[in-house]
């Protein structure tokens, strides 16, 4: 799995918005892979740039942020080099994105089959009319959403039907990478439940890439094989999913966040939260940003930022294994 | 549980709302017939799914809402119908904390304004108010004090924000707490924070809660009891380390199963529907179209609500 080329490759990928404070990074210096049919999950809280860093692999960002260093290959192909009419045709054909809100993914005024199919013609010019709709109805079964609902608005589908349907628009075209930002979220557990067996199901039948992004712990384990956390625009960890639920060496928000969740069928239900909030963007901590609610800081917390190093099975930047790590290079991830 | 007498008591508890369905007046009954009760001290975890009635029993328990049918006692004293100083006294005794910290706060008013105006409404009291706006913040673990009292809503985070909600409700020094999904917009790690406040606050306070969530693992970690409503009715009542271990109707079942962190699991059934029937006068189980042991029986009568040992009880034709 990892000898082949990535689907993704971020490199060095800094991200600032610009605003009349002045700049403000919200991500700092992330490398990140996601290789051919892998799911890697990407877990971080609120201001922790998770969904910055998803918005730049789409080269969507808008409204003063831009990408500041760094490059962002899928499938090689540098996206930031693209021209516009070449990004079009790239975004859909080889990467696309699902959003945490389906209604407002969606279009109000047309029908699903009007949607679909116009997708599907706006990339595929040769396809008739008839051959798009087939091809829509095709999908659609594939999320298990029947035929006759087609004709239906967004609005007279249920929650999880519309993210259905936002997932089926997304691997229309077989890209190698689809990006899913909190796609679960608003929806109901047993739902939430049901659309993630979908994505499983289809990842294996049709084959992506996925990079999904939650702030869900538990969740991302189940469906992930490797998880990066981030905090503070960076990532602070990258681990496999397996090493996330061992003892092993873990970063310590990483290891706050598994004991800050309540598991439904554990023996023990202790949970302990961690002190104080997420920082401000805008206000970072110097050092390592999560000191001043970490419970193992130490001198150099407060004034040098740990880099990534290899630990045991993880990848971890934290001063705590200076002397444990094996290089002191960062592996490339 | 079996104390003498519990500190509220709904019984065969309805609600009914009209709405417009194709242009026509309709009613739909959210809250179908729910009886429950809670101890001096206990939480009560109210678990489902949106448009199962949670947040409408919540509200009428505040008596936000008023009842269609069905009785609700506190401390023993009929609260269903109460107006005027009775109500005001109930709601002293009674209070809510929402799910948006954003919205249930002034924006343009400190933290001190938010607290000082319920320990005034309370009682006469020789300590000035600031003092015990102090102790109220200090209670809910907003220090340093001094430098709380004067921000605003903006000036704190979500979880700073929830504790100054969970302050106000305090003020009044209520018996009982209805939390409506108070962790569920809070980052993961300020979550438990939260929740351990709460549980905190309950052995302090020997206060009760009606604690409403869609979570059954929190309704695990913070209730003494786990309640699982559908469609507007309760589905299963047990005690928590029970219901999860010993799940018997389908609904809880499929709700554990779908729960994120439960190891290993076979795919669960895809919901097509768009949820329960609350229409007035429907019939039989609410769960039937997406239950997959549903038989004629569960399509025309309601099953009833039946006690499977003396803290377990549940509504289903075919359950055991």
């Amino acid at each position: 799995m990892l000898a082949d080329t990535p689907v993704l490759e971020v490199k060095d990928l800094s991200v600032a918005y610009e605003t009349r404070q002045g700049s403000v990074q919200a991500v700092s210096d992330v490398n990140l892979s996601v290789f051919r049919n892998e799911i890697v999950g990407l877990i971080g809280e609120s201001g922790s740039g998770k969904s910055t860093l998803a918005y730049a692999i789409m080269r969507l960002l808008r409204g003063g942020a831009g990408v500041t260093s760094g490059t962002i290959r899928v499938l090689e192909e540098d996206v930031y080099a693209l021209s516009p009419e070449t990004l079009r045709q790239f975004r859909w054909n080889k990467m696309s994105m699902v959003f945490q809100s389906a209604m407002s993914a969606l279009n109000p005024v047309l029908t699903i089959e009007q949607q679909m199919v116009d997708t599907l013609r706006s990339h595929r010019s040769q396809l008739s009319p008839a051959q798009a709709r087939q091809r829509a109805a095709e999908l659609l079964q594939l999320v298990h959403i029947r035929p006759d609902r087609m004709r239906s608005f967004p609005h007279e589908l249920s929650g999880g039907m519309r993210q259905r349907v936002v997932i089926a628009i997304a691997i229309a075209l077989n890209p190698a990478l689809v990006v899913m930002d909190e796609p679960t979220t608003a929806l109901d557990v047993v739902v939430q439940r049901s659309i993630l067996d979908e994505i499983q199901a289809l990842q294996r039948i049709v084959g992506f890439s996925i990079l999904f992004i939650s702030h869900d712990f538990s969740l991302v384990a189940e469906l992930c094989s490797r998880v990066a956390v981030m905090y503070a625009g960076r990532v602070v960890e990258l681990a496999t999913t397996q090493g996330l639920f061992s003892s092993s060496a873990h970063h310590p928000y990483t290891e706050g966040l598994r004991k800050a969740v309540p598991r439904v069928t554990a023996a023990d239900v202790s949970i302990e939260g961690i002190p104080g909030t997420p920082p401000d963007p805008a206000r970072l901590p110097a050092g390592c940003a999560f000191h001043p609610r970490c419970a193992y800081k130490m001198a150099e917390c407060t004034t040098t930022r740990p880099s990534l190093r290899t630990v045991e099975n993880a990848t971890i930047a934290c001063h705590l294994f200076a002397d444990k790590s094996i290089a002191q290079e960062p592996r490339h991830v | 549980m079996s104390e003498s007498q519990p500190l509220v008591r709904v019984e065969n508890l309805s609600v009914r709302f009209s709405v417009t369905v194709n242009g026509k007046k309709r009613h739909i009954i959210p809250v179908d017939a729910v009886s429950f009760e809670i101890g001096l001290g206990e939480v009560l975890a109210l678990v489902g799914e949106s448009g199962s009635g949670k947040t409408t029993i919540g509200r009428t328990l505040v008596r936000v809402i008023e009842p269609v049918s069905g009785r609700i006692e506190v401390n023993g004293r009929d609260v269903t119908h109460i107006r005027g100083r009775d109500l005001a006294a109930h709601q002293k005794t009674v209070q809510m904390v929402f799910q948006d910290p954003f919205g249930s706060l002034n924006p343009v008013r400190t933290v001190e304004h938010h607290l000082a105006l319920p320990l005034r409404l309370r009682e006469r009291s020789n300590q000035p108010v600031r003092d015990r706006v102090d102790r109220l913040l200090e209670r809910v673990g907003l220090t340093p004090v001094a430098e709380t009292r004067v921000k605003f809503p903006h000036e704190l985070s979500g979880g700073q924000r929830q504790r100054v909600a969970i302050a106000r409700a305090l003020a009044v020094r209520p018996q009982f707490l209805v939390a409506d999904e108070p962790i569920s917009m809070l980052d993961v790690s300020v979550r438990a924070g939260i929740l351990t406040l709460m549980n905190q606050l309950k052995a302090d306070f020997n206060l009760s809660y009606l604690y409403i969530t869609h979570d059954l693992a929190s309704a695990r970690y913070f209730g003494d009891r786990i309640m699982v409503m559908y469609g507007g009715r309760v589905v299963e009542v047990a005690p928590s380390p029970e219901l999860i271990r010993q799940p018997i109707h389908p609904y809880t079942r499929l709700l554990l199963a779908a729960t994120p962190g439960n190891g290993p699991r076979e795919p669960v059934a895809i919901a097509e529907n768009q949820g329960p029937n609350l229409l007035q006068g429907r019939l039989g189980c609410p769960f039937r179209d997406r239950c997959n042991i549903a038989t004629g029986v569960c399509q025309e009568v309601a099953p009833r609500f039946e006690a499977v040992d003396s803290a377990h009880s549940v509504a289903c034709h075919h359950g055991s």
